[in-house]
Formats: structure tokens, C-alpha cells, sequence
């Protein structure tokens, strides 16, 4: 095995606490490198396609990288893989930081768990020997408390991943946490849940050394210099919420369940309202040199002081996604509200985009009378914080709403499905399809539903490659080079926060991937190696049911143009030529 | 009056220096779109993101023929904006738009008056 890898994986059935070392030929490893790409290949091997993916056989893979334990920046990430019980689909997310080191220094490449502890448990990964502890004293615990207490009872050097309370009752996007970031989306944290396994201790002295150190370190210098250019100061400055405004000034801010594309308190939710109006402070994720972490005080506003009841002295990382799903798409402009959302959905350990998402198509249903819970009104913050509440604990509406919006509106019926909102089940992110129609085939032919970590088409829409409100096929090969750039960075890993800096990333990737393993990789072979694990998702898909009318958006956005902008309109008709477009390239590629 | 081949109008510009504004109000109109001689457009610049922070204002208005000419001027103004803004182009993690509409790159593009342009963060994501 070369250096950068273990050669090994870890298969643990946690039904029985032990665990086998299985050896990954170097063939595998070089064709999908690490992350999502490993994950999903190490799925396809399990045969887990056709799994419920809540049984107790149904894989959840850990999947780290030859990049990680290296000193190149943003590489201490991890993957994790399985089939998600919202879309029945493949679901890949990732998260850092200190997980994947110790993950890794445990002398394993992934670690593929199956089977069904007999009770809650921790499952504690030393150095590879695997045990499983009793979880009593973190039953019902919030992510942030169950890591602090496992931390206290095991010992400081653990890092440790956790589910919160919505996992361990299989909130169907329930988060996987460590360290206050989310392997968001998709639903991981129910896989774990279903596993009866409430965290992953993890920690080890297995250091991979590298072909070329001195080239490694050399590299990783170039990198972190221009971490901190202009390609990156957004995230610095301001955080992925920088463009909020933005967002709204273009009418592409999806609004009370993307009714609109503009938010009239969307100023409220700006970071720079955010800053003047509460204390903030930065961080960054281990090995990272870009710190995108912006992190404000809940509750502490000039006008309310300290004896707020509802103030937090942790404070909460604001992103983009969750001020959009638990602001504008809801019609909450109270920022406070909006804040204190995203923290709960953090403990709770649920995505907040599925969960704004399946929040504001109740308030939809509420609305148009389909469904009867009258408090629950667009714009009510005390109403959406009381929504997550209830879907954490699965009681009441929540526990329709726990199962995402696709569930809910094919339970409540009566035409609700057309307006919910989500693709293949997952619920989409705060960009609207009308007005960014590269970004809206991207959506629906993603792998894993509506995603825009798995394409980055919204950057073809804001730039003069296309009209971002009438696409045409000459965008579908942009929406396929966000996509394949995508795979390779999430299987690489690299944070994508870095896309910016590179001006060739995969010249430059495979510099990093020759240094750290001493392959005679090349710029082409990791296209290749990008399109083969786009095409492993997909036949991971395939071989779960997937057909070709499930890649599509709701009728909502089709056919009608958005009601804030004449132009904003997407036909049926062009959406179904983009989609085939798409599927006869990738055809051609593979 | 044609930029000579190879030299965009931005680095052009960029030679001038502090001469660019005076030399605008001059205004030689040749009659040619792309030229860099014409008549000024008065338009409203309006910042968005990281060009908003930078700057500290949201909007203000301009006198600029072309695109190059404009994010110059918006660079001598506000020097925190620099290290975004070369030889008449933005970098490319800054965006540049027309009236909502159209994004738009090419330095000598022609702005007319009452145009607005919007200046943004391109990676435009979380």
C-alpha cells in the first residue's frame, strides 16, 4: 500500500462489538481515492443498495483520505456514507476535524459499521481494538453535552462523533456530530440511531508517513499561502452568509417555501446586521487555515442585555444554509429567533436546510388549509423554535414532519407534493431553481437529491458562462464540471471553501496525491478518477431503484415563472432536454 | 480609436494612474462601442458582500465609459478593494453585473448612462 493509506478498513458489527481489519487493494484506493469516493465504493461492495437503510445490516462507512494527517490545509475532513432513509438514495456528507486525524492514526482508511448494539451504546475505537460502552448517562443528550460528558469519562484524547436526540429517534435528516460541525445532510445521525449507537470515541497513534515529506510540506506551504488571498476572504470576513444580500438583490433568496425569491426582512439576517447588533467571534476547524466559523452570542443584543432568558453564552456558527432555511423560507426575519433555531437544530443533531425546509412546507399546508396545526404560521419564530422541538422529540407534528417534507406531503396529500420542496426526498438549499437554472439541473440529477455541495452550478449561474434564467444545453457541461470537481474534492479531501484558490485543481491535486503517495498520478487520471465516482453514486442509485423520473423538480417550479421576476421561468420542457442532455454526456464520458 | 492588440484598455488605465478620471470628463466621442475615447456614463454602482465590507458604502454613483474603466476608479477610491481589482478586471472571486441581468468580464465593455452595475462575491455559495 502506498503511503497516505493504511491499506486496511475497519468492519465492525456492532451487534456483537468486534470488529474485522479488512485489507483495501491499492487498485481500489487509487481509482476512488478516499472520502465520498471510498465510501461509495466500499457501499457498492457491501451490496447495501437494496438495504433499508435503517436495518440492522445496512452499512454506514466512515471514510477518510490519503490527504488526511497531512499538513495541507483544510484536509482534516471525513466522509460518511450510506443509504440515506430520506431518499432511499445514496447520501454522502462530510464534516471535520479532529475526528478524521484520530479516526485515521487508528490504522484504518474507513470504518464500515453494521449491525444493531442490544443497547444504546458508545462504540470506542482504541488505537483499532473496538469496544462497545453502555450510552445510559448520554440517553436523550444534546450533540454538544454527549461529547462534553464522553470527553470527561473516557479521556481528552478521544474525539468524538455523536448523535443527538433526533438521531436516536431516526429523525429521518439527522445530523452525525463532532466538534460543532454536521455530517449534515441526508440523514446519517438516523443510520447511527438505528445502529443503537448514540457516538464514536475515536483515537490512535497509527501515523501514515508520506513519499515526498519535504514536497508535502513545500505544497502545503503554497496552499495556506494563498488560503489567505482574496479567493478565500469571503469566508473570513463575513462567513458563507456574505452573499445573503446578494441573494436577495437578485431575487434568488427562496422565501415562505419558495414562494418568492426576495425576503423583505432580509436584512435582519445579514452578518453585518448580525455583527453590529451581537458579540462575535471566529474559529476554524483543526488544520484549517481559513476559519470560516462565525460565531455569534444568542440572545445578547444591545436592546435585551444580559438578563435575556433566552441567552447563550455558547453562542452559535451561523452559515448561509441555516439563516436561509430557518429565516427566509420560513418569513422569520427576527434574527434572534433565527439564531436560537440553528443552535437547536445543532443539540437536536438535525439539518437545519430539512429541517426549514419541511417546517415551511407545513406553513405552506397550514396556510392553504391542509393541514391543521393553526400556530404554525410563516413568520412565527416562536412557532418554527416549537416545530423543532417537536421534531426532535418526534412528538405531535413532528413526527410527520421528522420524516422530511416528501413523507409529509404524500401523507397529507390533496396536490401538497408540487409545492414540497425537495428532490428525491431531500430538501433543497437556499437557492432558487427559477432564477438559477444551471443550478436547478444540478439539483435534480444530483445523486443524493437537491444538493449544492455535490454541484456547484450557482457559480455558472452568477457568472457570464450562461443566462442564469434561460439555460441552455451549453450549460450542462458546466453543471457537470461543478459536479465532477465536487467529487474529487470531497474524495480527496479537501474543504471546498479552497475552490477558489486553485487556478488548475486538478493539475494541483494530483501534485498533492504524487507528493503524499508517491503515484505518477496525473491531471487527467483524476478527472477520470471524478467522473468514475460520480458514476459509482449513480449505480449505487440504479441498483436501489432509481429511474429517470425521479431526476426532476417539484411542479412548483416549473412552468410558472417566480412571481417576484417574469423572467425567473423554467418549462417543463427545458428542464426535461437539460436532464437528458446531462445523462447523454455523462453516458459519453463513462 | 482602437486599444492597441494585446493591451487591454484596463491596463491602459491602469498606466494612467490618477489621470483617468480627468481624462474621461474629457469625453472624445468616436462613435466606436468599444472605444476607449467615447463619452462617460454617469451610472450607480451598487456593492454587494465583500466589495460592500471593503468599502463601506453600498452605493455610489460613477462616470466610467467601460467596465475597466469603472472598477479602476473603484479601486483608486477605495484602496481595500486593491488587491481585488487588476489591470482593469476583477479577480475572480469578485462578480460583475449589469442591471441585474447579465454578468459581464470584458474590460472594455461599454456601460451606458443609467446603468447599474452590481459588484459581488462570485463564489457565490456557502
Amino acid at each position: 500500500m502506498p503511503p497516505g493509506y493504511h491499506g486496511f478498513y475497519l468492519r465492525i458489527d456492532a451487534g456483537t462489538g468486534t470488529a474485522t481489519r479488512v485489507p483495501l487493494p491499492e487498485e481500489v484506493v487509487r481509482q476512488y481515492l478516499g472520502g465520498s469516493g471510498l465510501g461509495a465504493r466500499l457501499l457498492l461492495d457491501q451490496g447495501s443498495a437494496v438495504s433499508d437503510p435503517l436495518a440492522p445490516e445496512a452499512p454506514i462507512v466512515f471514510a477518510f483520505s490519503p490527504l488526511v494527517g497531512s499538513p495541507l490545509t483544510t484536509s482534516a475532513k471525513f466522509a460518511v456514507v450510506s443509504k440515506s432513509p430520506l431518499t432511499n438514495r445514496i447520501n454522502d456528507s462530510l464534516a471535520s476535524s479532529g475526528f478524521a486525524l484520530a479516526g485515521k492514526r487508528c490504522g484504518c482508511d474507513a470504518i464500515v459499521i453494521v449491525g444493531r448494539a442490544p443497547e444504546l451504546s458508545v462504540l470506542v475505537i482504541d488505537d483499532g481494538d473496538v469496544r462497545l460502552e453502555a450510552a445510559d448517562d448520554v440517553r436523550g443528550e444534546s450533540c454538544p453535552a454527549t461529547e462534553e460528558k464522553l470527553r470527561a469519562r473516557l479521556g481528552s484524547d478521544y474525539r468524538i462523533a455523536s448523535i443527538g436526540p433526533a438521531g436516536e429517534r431516526a429523525v429521518r435528516y439527522a445530523t452525525i456530530s463532532h466538534d460543532g460541525r454536521h455530517a449534515g445532510r441526508g440523514g446519517s445521525g438516523a443510520v447511527l440511531g438505528s445502529k443503537r449507537i448514540k457516538a464514536i470515541a475515536v483515537r490512535g497513534k497509527q501515523y501514515c508517513e508520506f513519499a515526498d515529506p519535504k514536497r508535502v510540506t513545500e505544497l502545503s506551504r503554497d496552499l495556506s499561502k494563498r488560503s489567505f488571498g482574496p479567493a478565500t476572504a469571503k469566508y473570513r470576513e463575513l462567513g458563507t452568509a456574505t452573499n445573503l444580500l446578494t441573494f436577495n438583490r437578485f431575487g434568488t433568496l427562496p422565501t415562505r417555501n419558495f414562494q418568492s425569491g426576495t425576503f423583505e426582512e432580509a436584512i435582519n439576517l445579514s452578518p453585518q446586521e448580525l455583527a453590529a447588533q451581537r458579540e462575535k467571534t471566529r474559529a476554524s476547524c483543526v488544520a484549517c487555515t481559513i476559519g470560516c466559523e462565525h460565531i455569534y452570542a444568542v440572545g445578547r443584543t444591545p436592546q435585551s442585555g444580559a438578563g435575556d432568558p433566552h441567552s447563550s453564552p455558547a453562542g452559535v456558527r451561523v452559515e448561509y444554509e441555516s439563516l436561509f432555511a430557518l429565516g427566509s423560507l420560513c418569513g422569520v426575519g427576527d434574527s434572534d429567533a433565527v439564531l436560537r433555531a440553528s443552535q437547536r437544530c445543532d443539540e437536536l443533531g438535525i439539518d437545519t436546510i430539512s429541517t426549514g425546509g419541511t417546517i415551511a412546507f407545513a406553513m405552506e399546508c397550514v396556510e392553504r388549509g391542509l393541514l391543521d396545526e393553526s400556530w404554525l404560521r410563516f413568520g412565527d419564530g416562536a412557532a418554527m423554535l416549537r416545530a423543532i422541538e417537536l421534531i426532535g422529540r418526534r412528538e405531535g407534528i413532528g413526527a410527520l414532519l421528522g420524516e422530511g417534507s416528501r413523507r409529509a406531503a404524500e401523507q397529507i396529500g390533496r396536490g401538497s407534493l408540487a409545492f414540497a420542496p425537495q428532490v428525491k426526498g431531500l430538501e433543497i438549499p437556499g437557492y432558487e431553481p427559477r432564477a438559477l437554472q444551471t443550478m436547478a439541473l444540478g439539483f435534480a440529477v444530483g445523486a443524493r437529491g437537491a444538493d449544492h455541495n455535490r454541484s456547484g452550478a450557482y457559480e455558472v449561474d452568477f457568472s457570464d458562462k450562461v443566462d442564469r434564467r434561460n439555460a441552455t444545453l451549453e450549460s450542462v457541461r458546466h453543471a457537470i464540471e461543478t459536479e465532477d470537481r465536487a467529487a474529487l474534492m470531497d474524495s480527496l479531501i479537501l474543504c471546498k471553501f479552497l475552490r477558489g484558490v486553485f487556478t488548475d485543481i486538478y493539475a494541483e491535486s494530483s501534485a498533492m496525491l504524487r507528493a503524499v503517495t508517491g503515484w505518477d498520478v496525473t491531471a487527467d487520471e483524476l478527472r477520470a478518477t471524478a467522473r468514475r465516482i460520480v458514476a459509482a453514486k449513480h449505480q449505487f442509485n440504479v441498483l436501489a431503484g432509481w429511474t429517470l423520473d425521479e431526476d426532476t423538480l417539484p411542479d412548483r417550479f416549473l412552468d410558472r415563472a417566480l412571481p417576484n421576476d417574469p423572467a425567473a421561468l423554467l418549462t417543463r420542457e427545458s428542464l426535461d432536454a437539460l436532464i437528458a442532455e446531462y445523462h447523454r454526456q455523462r453516458a459519453e464520458l463513462s | 480609436m482602437e486599444p492597441e492588440e494585446g493591451a487591454g484598455v484596463g491596463s491602459l488605465i491602469e498606466n494612467r494612474g490618477s489621470y483617468v478620471e480627468a481624462d474621461l470628463r474629457v469625453g472624445l466621442k468616436c462613435g466606436n462601442s468599444q472605444c476607449y475615447h467615447q463619452f462617460t456614463a454617469c451610472m450607480h454602482v451598487e456593492l454587494l458582500g465583500i466589495p460592500r465590507e471593503r468599502a463601506g458604502v453600498a452605493d455610489l454613483e460613477l462616470e466610467a465609459a467601460t467596465l475597466g474603466q469603472a472598477l479602476a476608479l473603484l479601486a483608486a477610491r477605495f484602496p481595500d478593494l486593491g488587491e481585488f481589482i487588476a489591470g482593469g478586471s476583477l479577480h475572480p472571486s469578485l462578480a460583475a453585473n449589469l442591471n441585474g441581468d447579465e454578468f459581464i468580464t470584458d474590460p472594455r465593455r461599454a456601460l451606458a448612462d443609467s446603468d447599474h452595475l452590481l459588484i459581488l462575491s462570485a463564489d457565490v455559495g456557502g
